[in-house]
């Protein structure tokens, strides 16, 4: 379990931090337009202040649920501040998460990564979409 | 890149502007409102846009000078004459002519075109004259007058106490809006009365500015006189040092850094955005406010111009770079090459250029191994010993085309047929019916390899996919051409910066795409049943138009519109193939981003667009959602659109 500035994120079954330095802030739910032949995990695409923004599924990610009828978009941090989490669960920003019990710590970094990977593992041309 | 195929495109759209600005223009001359004026405007913009792309210069010239003299005319900076009326008519049925000398096929010219031009442009460099002031002429010519090479032109600083009339435009963005006039006078060097000081109650409507101005006196006098907004002036010409930097004709110069630059290009093109949006979201104004919402209009466009300017960076810069890889290799081939650029002073978006580094060391490594001859080999050919490579760069309109050109022994079409068909790309009966140019594309298809001619160095084939595939992505076109024996020439066609891309709208379903309409044919509407669309007329050759669904490419639910919809018609390596949407959705200039991590590496999209109304438009990648030879030959073809 780590300590610091961070946020916490509570969904349906568990409790999640992100380190504060890896956010950049916390944006209102717009409308999302689904990007076809998306990987897995990417919601979609939305604005925020005319900029394009990329909107991760972080439920779908968690294998996770929503947790109550609040939304937000938690906009990364640098080098991806042009990609936001979809947090449909309270969120809280803390000083210190040391003494928070049963945290898991979401690395969004790796996230993107992971997300990207499995674009780049795709065969690309002969992976159709079903029609 | 053959432009006549984007003749037709660009007719229909010309006519339909042309149409419209005719009856605008016809409205202005009885009575004319500001409507007519605002629609006009909007038309002459478009023309322009569309006459620039096409490379039809006197055409995108004139439609430049009367969308300016239109801009100064809503924003009241010149007043609607008799003379003004007659010269926008005329301007607008030049333009009609020089379209239908391009519908004729002549040279798209018109002998009136230059002279209206320039009447256009001497109309707005007069300013309107200020109530009171109706016989007061401006004593000095009006363009400023171009200095003799070689003699900078002497300047003069200006003290001017400025006292505005009562009747100015209240607050600081009248003022600020009054300001920005200085532009066409010199350069405003200093405002001693601070901007925050005039929405206080207690301004008292007087400015100190200094002007540093290559007019003289009476020519400032003059203009400031004419100035809507300014009830005095007082001033006094400011003994100044000769400036040693304008003395010496030089400009000056500040290091900018590029982050800066591209936050800067992102801040202008999204300040766009909100004014069309709020444009869109006030309605119709009263007659003050939409002056000043125009004179916003233009002062945001003036913005992102300026901004997209300052990013353009020489080709100049990366000559060095390009000659070093070229000279390297031919060293260690034991070749003798010489790399010709005659001219590196054309600018490029510095991101694009950036971006082009990689694909045209790529090509000129291809064209030292593969196209030149070792030099003995030369020599028994009858060639000089050394090589020729030569890279040109030039501009037309907003597109630049870069064309690198050997004089090597060129592309064995038949041999990349041949090939082609041993590793299984393509069925023999289709890689006859290439053409030659289509064949030598063949080397652009992924995976594809000669093994004759892959070596350690560059395995032609091997990258050039990758090439072409940048080409495309940054919204331009690639061809490439080739004689047996005399060489072979690469051309890279594309947009000047990552402004504006002229695109297509599109929907499949309920969704909105946008294509670039560089890589459009033509669109074709569809008849039939929708399951089994026929696209009437499509091979000109009467062959059947291969059809995919856009819906059915991208894994979209089918669509339930009835009516059978369009055909975009591609242009692919094998031939045209017609893909299939609900609805086309007109022209559109859009600003594409490229996608970011962690889509960066969908291929199907270019990137995204943000329109005015706040919807996203996804902007297709045609070259991605096409298959390939390979694909067809695997049973991947796309439906046959033969009733």
């Amino acid at each position: 379990m780590s300590g610091g500035r961070a946020l916490l994120i509570g969904l349906e079954r568990n409790r999640y931090r992100i380190d504060a330095g890896a956010i950049d802030g916390l944006v209102p739910t717009a409308s999302i337009v689904p990007v076809p032949r998306a990987p897995r995990g990417v919601l979609g695409l939305t604005e925020w202040r005319g900029r394009l923004l990329t909107v991760i599924d972080l439920p779908l990610i968690l294998d996770e649920r929503p947790n109550g009828d609040a939304a937000c978009l938690v906009r990364l941090a640098s080098p991806h501040a042009s990609t936001a989490l979809f947090v449909p669960g309270p969120v809280r920003l803390v000083d210190d998460t040391a003494d928070v019990r049963q945290l898991e710590t979401i690395d969004p970094v790796r996230l993107v990564e992971a997300i990207e990977l499995r674009l780049r593992s795709r065969p690309f041309r002969g992976n159709r979409g079903v029609a | 890149m053959d432009m006549s195929r984007y003749r037709a495109l660009f007719l229909s759209e010309a006519r339909e502007h042309l149409r419209a600005a005719t009856e605008h223009a016809g409205q202005l001359e009885s009575g004319g409102n500001a409507e007519a004026l605002r629609s006009l405007f909007r038309h002459a913009h478009s023309l322009k846009g569309m006459a620039a792309t096409m490379g039809y210069d006197a055409m995108a010239g004139l439609a430049h000078a009367a969308e300016d003299l239109l801009a100064a005319l809503r924003g009241g900076e010149t007043a609607l004459t008799g003379e003004l009326r007659e010269l926008l008519r005329d301007s607008v049925a030049c333009i009609g002519r020089i379209v239908e000398s391009v519908e004729m096929e002549r040279c798209p010219e018109d002998p009136g075109a230059e002279a209206l031009t320039r009447r256009l442009k001497e109309h707005l460099a007069q300013p309107a004259a200020a109530p009171g002031a109706e016989n007061l002429r401006p004593a000095v010519p009006l363009e400023s007058p171009e200095p003799a090479a070689g003699t900078p032109a002497a300047t003069t600083a200006f003290d001017i106490d400025l006292r505005l009339s009562n009747e100015r435009d209240t607050g600081a963005g009248g003022v600020v809006s009054l300001l920005s006039r200085f532009g066409e006078l010199g350069r405003l060097e200093t405002v001693e009365t601070p901007l925050t000081s005039l929405d206080a109650p207690d301004f008292d409507g007087s400015l100190k500015l200094q002007l540093i101005s290559e007019l003289e006196r009476p020519g400032i006098e003059a203009r400031l006189a004419a100035m809507p907004g300014v009830a005095g002036f007082e001033i006094r010409e400011h003994p100044r040092a000769p400036d040693p930097v304008v003395e010496s004709g030089e400009r000056t110069w500040m290091r900018v850094r590029a982050d800066l630059l591209d936050h800067q290009l992102e801040d202008a093109a999204e300040l766009m955005l909100q004014h069309s949006r709020l444009s869109a979201a006030l309605g119709e104004l009263p007659p003050e406010a939409a002056r000043h919402l125009d004179r916003v209009e233009l002062l945001v466009r003036r913005l992102f111009g300026n901004v997209v300017e300052m990013r353009l960076v020489p080709f100049e810069s990366v000559v060095e770079q390009l000659e070093h890889g070229t000279r390297d290799l031919a060293t260690r081939l034991g070749k003798e090459v010489e790399l010709e650029i005659p001219d590196t002073k054309v600018r490029l978006d510095r991101s694009l250029l950036e971006r082009l580094v990689d694909p045209l060391l790529h090509i000129l490594r291809n064209a030292v191994d593969h196209g030149i001859e070792a030099p003995d080999d030369r020599e028994a050919a009858g060639k000089p010993r050394h090589g020729r490579i030569g890279i040109q760069v030039d501009r037309r309109g907003d597109q630049v085309r870069i064309r690198v050109r050997d004089d090597g022994r060129g592309i064995d079409g038949e041999q990349l047929r041949r090939r082609a068909v041993e590793q299984g790309l393509m069925a023999p009966d289709d890689a006859a019916r290439l053409s030659q140019a289509e064949s030598l594309l063949l080397v652009t298809l992924p995976g594809f390899s000669t093994a004759e001619t892959t070596t350690e160095v560059s395995g032609r084939g091997v990258g050039m996919d990758a090439v072409r595939h940048r080409v495309e992505s940054l919204g331009g076109r690639f061809d490439l051409r080739s004689i047996l024996g005399e060489g072979s020439e690469m051309e890279m066609s594309l947009p000047l910066s990552m402004a504006a891309v002229p695109a297509l709208m599109l929907r499949s379903g309920e969704r909105l795409f946008a294509v670039p309409i560089a890589s459009v044919e033509r669109g074709i509407r569809l008849e039939g049943p929708r399951g089994r669309p026929v696209a009437p007329g499509a091979g000109e050759d009467g062959s059947a138009l291969p059809l995919i669904d856009l819906a059915e490419r991208l894994g979209l639910p089918a669509s339930d519109q009835e009516e059978p919809g369009w055909a975009l018609v591609l242009p692919t390596e094998a031939g045209s193939t017609g893909l299939i949407v609900d609805e086309l959705l007109g022209r559109r200039g859009l600003i594409v981003r490229p996608l970011e991590a962690p889509l960066k590496g969908l291929r199907e999209y270019s990137g995204a667009a943000l329109l005015e109304d706040g919807r996203i438009a996804l902007v297709l990648d045609p070259t991605e959602l096409i298959p390939t030879g390979a694909e067809w030959a695997a049973g991947d073809a796309p439906q046959d659109s033969r009733p």
